[in-house]
C-alpha cells in the first residue's frame, strides 16, 4: 500500500485523530495574500466555517485583510456578499476603488446586536450570500456556535469581528486570529485554528492599503498636527 | 419541461376539513383553557365541536352549553357561523390552486382537487399529498385527503376517514365495496329503504341489479354509483378566481397579541398564494390590515424586492412583520390585500418548487431582513461622481440593482464617518493634500478643504481635512483607512 493510498484511507475515518493532519484538508479560499495564505490553515480563508478576527482597534487594516476576497467573490464570480453591523458608512468609493461589485454587496445596519446575530445567521445559512462579515458589538460562545453551524449548512465563510479582549473568552468557530497593529505592519496571529496550528505573521501595510488608493506609506511631507488630545468615538 | 404526448390519468384529492368551526377560534401557542363552538337548537345551546381540552374534561358534541360549563367551568364558547366557515372554505378553494389548476367547492367542508395533471411538478403523488398535508398543519388546518380517479370516490374515500390513496380505477371497485353507506350521504327516505332490505355497504349495493334499484329508488340512486366508478361522467364547476385579491377574517375571539394573528394570517397567505398561482402572477406588494374595535385600523404594508407568488416567501416576510407590529388594541379583523400584481416566469417558480428540499432565494432572504429591521437598515451602496465626499455615494434600497460607475478615486477610506469629528489626538500627516472644492456658485455645499491621510501614534489612518475657510486650521476626521 503506497504513503498515499494509506492517507486517503486514514481521511475517510473520522474516528481516527491524526496529531499532524494536514492542514490543506479544511476547505478553503485564497485571501489573496500570499504570506497570509500560507500562515493559515486549508491555505485561505476557511469556507463553511467561522473566522473570528480579534481586532485591537479599528483601521488597523482590518477589513482590508477581506478585500481581495469580496474583489473575488463579487466580481470575479458574481456571488453576493453582505456586511452586518460595520461600525461605520462602508464608503462606496474605496469599496469601488478595490474593484467590489457593489450591487452584490448587502449592508445590514441591525437596530441591535442581537438581530446583528439573527442576521448573519440568517444569511449564512441561506447559502445565498459566500461571505458574511459581522461587527459583533456582544456575543457569546452559544450565539458563535449557532454562526458556526449556520456557516455549515450554507457552506459560506463567516467572518465575525470582535476585540481583542474577548480572546479569552472560549468560542466554538473553526479559526480564530488576534489582528494587531505592530511597528506599522498588521501582525496576524493564530489564538485557536482548528485541525492544525498556525503560525504569526507581519502584513506589510503596503499590499493592503493600495486598494483603498493610497499610495501608501507617503513619506515626502510629514509634518506633526497639534490638536487637543480626547478619544475618538465612533460618529 | 418536455411535455409528455399522452394526457395524465385524472386523479382526484378530496380536501376534506372536519374541523373548519372550532379552527375559526383564534387561540395563541400560551392559551391553555379549553374552548368549545356551539350551535342554537330551539331552546338550547348545544356543543358543536370542541378542541383536545375540552374534549379531556368531556365536553363533547351534543352536549349542551350549561352542561358543559358545568364539568369544565373555564369553558370558552363561540356561536357557529355558518357564514364565516363558507368563507373560510372559499378560501381554502383558492388557496388549493397551489397544487392543481383544476379546483370545485363541495359545501359544507371539501375541495375537489384534480392532482393527475400536478403529479409531475411535485415529484410524485406521496411528495404532493405530504406537501398539502404539511402545509395545511401549518395553518393549523386539520385536513383528512381521499384520492381517488374519480372525483366522487375520492370525496366518499374523505367522507370516511379513509385516507390511503387508490390510483387505478380496477383497485377503486374492491375498495369501494367496503366502504359503509353513510358517507354517500344519501336522501334519507333511500337511506331507510336500504337498511330495511339489510343492505349495509356500497359493495352490496353495487351488487344489486341496477335495473330493480333504479325501479325502487330512482335514476338519481344508479347515477351516483354510476359517477363513483367512472361509468358515468362526473363534471366539476370550477371554482371562480376573483380578478383581485381582498380577503377578510373576523376573529370569534379578539387577538391581543401578534402571536395569535400569526396562523390566521398564513391561512390568507396561502389563499393568496393559490390566487397568485393561478393567475400567474406574483405579489410586489402586499397589506395587512388589522381593523379594531374602536380605532382606526392598522395598516401594515410590505414591499418585496421581486414579484412572488411563493408560500414560504409571502407568508415568512408577512409574519416576520407583523411580528414587530405593536398592537394599539386588540385586534377584530384581519384582512390581506394585494394590488400591486405582476407577472412572474413561471418556470422559475415552478423549478423552485420541484427541486428537492427548498433552499430561499435572494430576494427571499433580503425581505425577511427588511421586514424585521425596516427598508432602512438593509441597502447596498454606489458611488456618485461628485467631488464632495458626503455625496460621492448614495444608498439603494434593492439589492441587485444598479451598477457601479467605474471611477477611480484617488485615496479613500474604507469607513466614513457620517459627520466629521475634530480631530483630538496628536495625528501625523503622511500624505500630501488632495484639494476637494465645489463652486461658489453652490451656495448650501460651498467646500473647500484640503484632506489628507494621517496617522496616530498606534498605527491607526485616518482620512483628515482641514477647511480652507477656518483660520484656526482645525483638523478633522472624516474616515478611517481600515
Amino acid at each position: 500500500m503506497t504513503v498515499t493510498a494509506l492517507d486517503a484511507l486514514l481521511s475517510t475515518r473520522t474516528d481516527i485523530r491524526r496529531g499532524q493532519a494536514p492542514c490543506e484538508t479544511l476547505p478553503a479560499r485564497s485571501s489573496g495574500y500570499a504570506p497570509l495564505d500560507a500562515a493559515l490553515p486549508g491555505r485561505g480563508w476557511p469556507t463553511g466555517a467561522v473566522t473570528e478576527l480579534l481586532v485591537e482597534r479599528a483601521g488597523i487594516g482590518e477589513l482590508s485583510l477581506l478585500l481581495p476576497l469580496l474583489r473575488t467573490l463579487t466580481a470575479d464570480e458574481a456571488l453576493d456578499v453582505a456586511l452586518v453591523a460595520p461600525p461605520y458608512t462602508p464608503y462606496a468609493p474605496a469599496l469601488a476603488n478595490a474593484g467590489i461589485a457593489l450591487e452584490r454587496l448587502l449592508i445590514v445596519d441591525p437596530p441591535s446586536p442581537n438581530d446583528g446575530l439573527w442576521a448573519t445567521e440568517r444569511l449564512l445559512r441561506s447559502g445565498r450570500y459566500a461571505a458574511v462579515l459581522l461587527w459583533a458589538a456582544r456575543t457569546t460562545s452559544t450565539r458563535q456556535r449557532r454562526l458556526q453551524l449556520a456557516a455549515v449548512d450554507g457552506g459560506g465563510i463567516g467572518i465575525v469581528y470582535r476585540a481583542i479582549e474577548e480572546a479569552v473568552d472560549h468560542s466554538p468557530v473553526a479559526l480564530r486570529l488576534a489582528l494587531r497593529s505592530q511597528a506599522g505592519a498588521l501582525s496576524v496571529a493564530p489564538v485557536k485554528v482548528r485541525g492544525g496550528a498556525g503560525r504569526a505573521i507581519a502584513l506589510d501595510p503596503q499590499l493592503f492599503d493600495a486598494p483603498q488608493g493610497a499610495p501608501w506609506p507617503i513619506v515626502h511631507r510629514t509634518a506633526r498636527v497639534r490638536a487637543p488630545v480626547v478619544p475618538l468615538h465612533p460618529g | 419541461m418536455p411535455t409528455s404526448r399522452r394526457a395524465a390519468p385524472a386523479l382526484w384529492s378530496a380536501l376534506r376539513y372536519p374541523a373548519l368551526p372550532l379552527e375559526r377560534l383564534t387561540l395563541a401557542d400560551d392559551e391553555t383553557r379549553p374552548h368549545a363552538v356551539t350551535c342554537q337548537q330551539g331552546p338550547r345551546r348545544l356543543v358543536l365541536q370542541a378542541d383536545g381540552r375540552a374534549i379531556a374534561l368531556g365536553v363533547v358534541p351534543g352536549l349542551t352549553l350549561s352542561g358543559a360549563r358545568a364539568i369544565a367551568p373555564t369553558l370558552i364558547a363561540v356561536e357557529h357561523d355558518a357564514d364565516a366557515v363558507t368563507a373560510r372554505l372559499d378560501q381554502l378553494a383558492i388557496g388549493a390552486y397551489r397544487y392543481s389548476s383544476r379546483v370545485s367547492l363541495v359545501p359544507p367542508d371539501a375541495v375537489l382537487i384534480e392532482i393527475g395533471a400536478s403529479l409531475r411538478l411535485f415529484g410524485g403523488l406521496g411528495a404532493l399529498l405530504a406537501r398539502v398535508r404539511e402545509e395545511a398543519e401549518a395553518d393549523r388546518s386539520e385536513i383528512l385527503i381521499g384520492t381517488a380517479p374519480t372525483p366522487g370516490a375520492a370525496l366518499l374515500l374523505a367522507r370516511a376517514g379513509d385516507e390511503r390513496p387508490v390510483r387505478t380505477g380496477s383497485a377503486l371497485g374492491s375498495v369501494l365495496a367496503c366502504l359503509p353507506l353513510a358517507p354517500l350521504q344519501l336522501d334519507e327516505r333511500i337511506g331507510k329503504g336500504l337498511a330495511r332490505s339489510g343492505i349495509r355497504s356500497i359493495g352490496q349495493l353495487l351488487d344489486l341489479p341496477p335495473a330493480s334499484l333504479s325501479r325502487r329508488f330512482g335514476h338519481a340512486l344508479v347515477d351516483t354509483l354510476y359517477r363513483l366508478d367512472g361509468r358515468l361522467p362526473d363534471p366539476q364547476r370550477p371554482v371562480a378566481i376573483p380578478p383581485a385579491f381582498e380577503q377578510a377574517v373576523e376573529l370569534p375571539l379578539e387577538a391581543s397579541s401578534t402571536g395569535a394573528l400569526s396562523f390566521v394570517l398564513r391561512r390568507l397567505v396561502s389563499a393568496l398564494a393559490g390566487f397568485l398561482r393561478a393567475r400567474d402572477l406574483g405579489a410586489g406588494e402586499l397589506t395587512v390590515v388589522l381593523r379594531h374595535r374602536r380605532r382606526v385600523p392598522t395598516r401594515v404594508v410590505l414591499r418585496f424586492s421581486e414579484p412572488t407568488s411563493d408560500r414560504e416567501h409571502l407568508g415568512r416576510t408577512a409574519e416576520e412583520r407583523l411580528a414587530r407590529t405593536v398592537l394599539a388594541e386588540p385586534v377584530t379583523h384581519l384582512a390581506l390585500e394585494s394590488d400591486v400584481l405582476a407577472a412572474v416566469d413561471r418556470d422559475a417558480v415552478t423549478l423552485l418548487d420541484a427541486a428537492g428540499p427548498r433552499r430561499a432565494s435572494r430576494a427571499e432572504i433580503v425581505d425577511a431582513i427588511v421586514a424585521r429591521f425596516g427598508q432602512e437598515r438593509v441597502y447596498t451602496v454606489r458611488t456618485i461622481d461628485e467631488h464632495r465626499p458626503e455625496t460621492s455615494w448614495g444608498r439603494m434600497s434593492n439589492p441587485g440593482t444598479g451598477t457601479t460607475a467605474s471611477v477611480a478615486w484617488p485615496a479613500r477610506p474604507l469607513w466614513l464617518l457620517d459627520r466629521p469629528e475634530r480631530a483630538t489626538a496628536a495625528l501625523e500627516i503622511a500624505s500630501s493634500p488632495e484639494r476637494i472644492e465645489t463652486g461658489w456658485w453652490q451656495a448650501t455645499t460651498d467646500t473647500r478643504r484640503d484632506y489628507f491621510v494621517a496617522r496616530d501614534v498606534n498605527g491607526t489612518h485616518y482620512w483628515v481635512f482641514r477647511d480652507r475657510a477656518d483660520a484656526t486650521g482645525a483638523v478633522w476626521v472624516h474616515g478611517l483607512f481600515a
